[in-house]
């Protein structure tokens, strides 16, 4: 038990299912988090089962004009939904879960909005079922506290992923830079999670080889120094004045239990 | 490069998709202070004050009564981040184990303030909408004698009551982008006010501006109104602190909203310390407000004056030739008798029609919430919970509230069954029995209350749960024996009995129904209620 809930045995396999209902219907959804990550770098899986890295929940995004009709499939196919979350956030989060399989699926709408936002609209269409390899990196490197769970999925993504312009199955660092030289809250959490990542004996605590470990280094690294050597704009320098004395990153909470 | 080793790997280190919540520090300050409501304070405290307590000093009175309220705020902050859902008391009670009370207590509070919602609409004609026409257009004309009639305040009641739901049900986001810009607005109004009234010419403006838009009273009208009232019975004794507690249910009435913020406790960030700052920063900022104001309006305008025209309005009848204005003589209209500049005047009009503006839909998404709680525990029926396809907003339970105030806003203009304010005596009885349920609640529920950020904070052994709503029980206890005893604010005559009665009566009797019905489906709605709390 986890939290309260029982994890099914083939997350994968429900969020596959719902995807392809949700194209069948016409509905923009990808995936996001732990799920998406092993969907997107199955062929190395093994390291996350190593890890012991399960996906307990299915984390999706779909954009604001399919979030009616995303919404009318799940309840009329079994999903419950937690009105409570839905009211609260004028339906830009929804939250469901199985009534057979007790699966719990989280859905954002147009923007994945924790401790950064990160605005997907424009590209959610670039990859599928899952969004693309850049802003999964991306929906990771923004959470404030790492866990152990958060850095194997980077680690994984990281090396199962070149850079490059390949915008499904690559990482863009073109990307990364537009984002954070525009805003400086991005850049300071993706600073401070590389910095983390870098201080941490990653390679031994998950037993990856020499080679895995030098490629995911060495892309780190790039994405790091681009980051920080690419020119920023007015706003970006000043709201770098103010620095930390402001919150740079939204504070998330619990969802409240139903 | 300092290497750390990774932590041991556990269950969870963080839960799995949290909630960046909508509501600020910011957000919890406006909109308390918006439901505090610093015009129809201002506009009821110096109406009525002065008038029919003229021995009491609303300075002293508002501080009495912010005294109060922050014990009250202090208990149900308590139950607010101990139980950190949105739909105020009931969510309290329900998970608390006292679900009969629970429901019971939240459809009189509920009703309570959806009557204010309509009082509010009310005001928003008699205390903004009527002074700025008789300041620019003069104190006698065609339009005024329209807008004093109950049709017009109808029309005008119910389109800002529809403008406010439609709002609600567009989005919670909407909303509070709306509301900080109303509380800039009324802001600006709000300086404008001090402005005049702190203007070394404002009596003699005042006056020279009164006695000619109101000549026809006879030679110097100001002083005939003072005589006529006196004359009336209107009494002005020496300064008595008796009659000092009897006056401070008037500012207590708009203070209280200072603790609204608990209906919409799941949505608050930060909740203890947001919840904390925000409410008793509301009711200090407003207390100050309501207490500069009267000090400068008895400088500019005249306290004595204010209670007498205001005591001539309801004595009319008696008079042939009565000394008042053909309206309610509100404290805007005599403020912007202080000016001579239409511009000021216009601000301060619209400075006190947002403030009244705030409690529309402020109430409407505070009885909004709590109506959704109800039918996500089935205690209501499902429908009320139904939420809107495309804001996903319960527009069923707004429109439901809305339909609540727009049926109390013809019952208040076209009877006089709610001659009072009779409501908030119901009010207060519901948030008093709550507080007292949380004094004895870190005791009868430990295992739930262990849970609560301030589970182990005592003061002199007694948990602070435990002070703070007994200390916040007992305020309101004494304002209910106040409000008991005051035939002008709420009193305890038949029509007042009967109306409280009822409203309670018919919280238990529909929760027990409702209970039996859905017992008969097969749902035990205890189930509901026996849950952890959100954090």
């Amino acid at each position: 038990m986890t939290n309260g809930w029982k994890v099914p045995d083939n997350i994968q396999e429900e969020a596959l299912r719902l995807f392809d209902l949700a194209e069948s219907e016409g509905i923009t959804l990808r995936f996001f988090g732990s799920s998406a990550i092993r969907l997107k770098c199955a062929k190395y899986s093994a390291l996350l089962d190593r890890a012991d890295r399960q996906p307990k929940d299915i984390d999706c995004v779909v954009p604001r004009h399919h979030m009616r009709q995303l919404r009318s499939l799940l309840l009329s196919t079994g999903w419950i939904e937690n009105a409570e979350i839905t009211a609260q956030t004028d339906g830009y989060r929804l939250e469901f879960v199985n009534s057979s399989n007790k699966t719990k699926l989280d859905v954002c709408v147009d923007v994945l909005r924790f401790c950064q936002t990160l605005d997907v609209r424009k590209r959610i269409i670039l990859d599928k079922p899952t969004l693309s390899a850049t802003d999964l990196l991306l929906s990771k490197l923004q959470i404030r506290n790492l866990t152990r769970f958060d850095l194997i999925d980077i680690l994984v993504l990281v090396y199962a992923s070149p850079l490059g312009q390949d915008t499904a199955n690559a990482i863009d660092i073109d990307q990364i830079v537009e984002l954070t030289s525009k805003s400086w809250r991005w850049y300071k959490s993706i600073k401070t999670s590389l910095l983390f990542i870098q201080q941490q004996e990653y390679v031994s605590s998950f037993d990856l080889t020499d080679t895995a470990g030098s490629v995911i280094k060495s892309r780190l690294s790039l994405i790091d120094k681009r980051v920080l050597n690419a020119p920023k704009t007015l706003f970006w320098h000043l709201r770098s004045v103010v620095g930390g004395f402001m919150p740079w990153h939204d504070l998330v909470e619990v969802a409240p239990r139903w | 490069m300092q290497n750390h080793p990774l932590p041991r790997p556990s269950i969870f280190l963080r839960p799995a998709s949290g909630l960046v919540k909508a509501v600020g520090l910011w957000d919890v300050f406006i909109y308390n202070v918006g439901l505090i409501s610093l015009g129809i304070g201002v506009a009821y405290t110096q109406r009525y004050g002065p008038a029919y307590y003229s021995a009491g000093s609303i300075v002293v009175a508002t501080l009495l009564s912010a005294g109060i309220m922050a014990l009250v705020t202090l208990g149900f902050w308590a139950w607010t981040i101990t139980i950190p859902r949105s739909g105020g008391i009931y969510v309290f009670l329900t998970r608390a184990g006292f679900p009969a009370f629970g429901f019971a207590l939240s459809f009189v509070e509920c009703i309570s303030w959806l009557f204010y919602v309509a009082i509010a609409a009310k005001l928003v004609t008699t205390v903004a909408i009527i002074p700025l026409v008789a300041l620019i257009f003069g104190s006698s004309n065609s339009i005024l004698k329209w807008l004093s009639g109950s049709p017009a305040q109808l029309i005008i009641g119910t389109t800002t009551i529809v403008f406010a739901a439609w709002l609600l049900i567009t989005g919670t986001r909407a909303y509070i982008k709306i509301q900080r810009l109303v509380f800039i607005f009324a802001l600006v109004g709000t300086f404008a006010l001090l402005f005049v009234l702190i203007g070394g010419d404002a009596q003699a403006t005042f006056q020279a501006n009164f006695n000619t838009a109101y000549s026809y009273f006879g030679s110097e009208p100001y002083s005939r109104v003072l005589d006529q009232a006196r004359s009336l019975g209107w009494n002005t004794s020496a300064y008595s602190f008796k009659e000092t507690v009897s006056l401070l249910v008037w500012p207590f009435l708009p203070l209280i909203g200072c603790a609204f913020s608990i209906g919409i406790g799941g949505e608050v960030r930060n909740t203890k310390r947001n919840q904390l700052i925000g409410m008793l920063g509301s009711l200090f900022f407003s207390a100050f407000g309501f207490i500069v104001i009267a000090i400068l309006g008895d400088k500019a305008i005249g306290t004595s004056f204010q209670g007498a025209i205001a005591f001539n309005y309801d004595h009319a009848s008696l008079v042939s030739n009565p000394a008042t204005t053909a309206f309610e003589p509100y404290f805007p209209y005599l403020a912007g008798l202080a000016t001579n500049s239409n511009i000021l005047r216009i601000l301060i009009s619209l400075g006190f029609l947002c403030w009244v503006w705030f409690w529309i839909p402020g109430v409407l998404a505070f009885t909004e919430r709590a109506f959704l709680a109800w039918a996500l525990d089935r205690a209501a029926p499902a429908p009320l919970g139904t939420l809107h396809s495309r804001f996903g907003t319960p527009y069923v339970a707004v429109i439901t509230g809305a339909i609540i105030a727009e049926t109390f806003l013809i019952l208040i203009l076209f009877t006089q069954y709610f001659a009072t304010l009779v409501f908030i005596l119901a009010a207060t009885v519901a948030w008093c029995i709550t507080l007292a349920f949380g004094t004895a609640f870190p005791l009868i529920r430990h295992r739930l209350f262990s849970r609560s950020p301030i589970a182990g904070r005592k003061i002199a052994g007694i948990q602070l749960m435990t002070l703070f709503c007994f200390l916040g029980a007992c305020a309101l206890a004494a304002v209910i024996y106040l409000l008991w005893n005051d035939s002008l604010a709420a009193g305890h005559s038949r029509k007042s009995v009967i109306a409280v009665g009822i409203t309670f009566t018919a919280g238990f009797v529909f929760h027990l129904l409702l209970r039996v019905y859905r017992r008969h489906q097969g749902v035990d709605l205890s189930q509901a209620y026996k849950e952890i709390p959100v954090e």
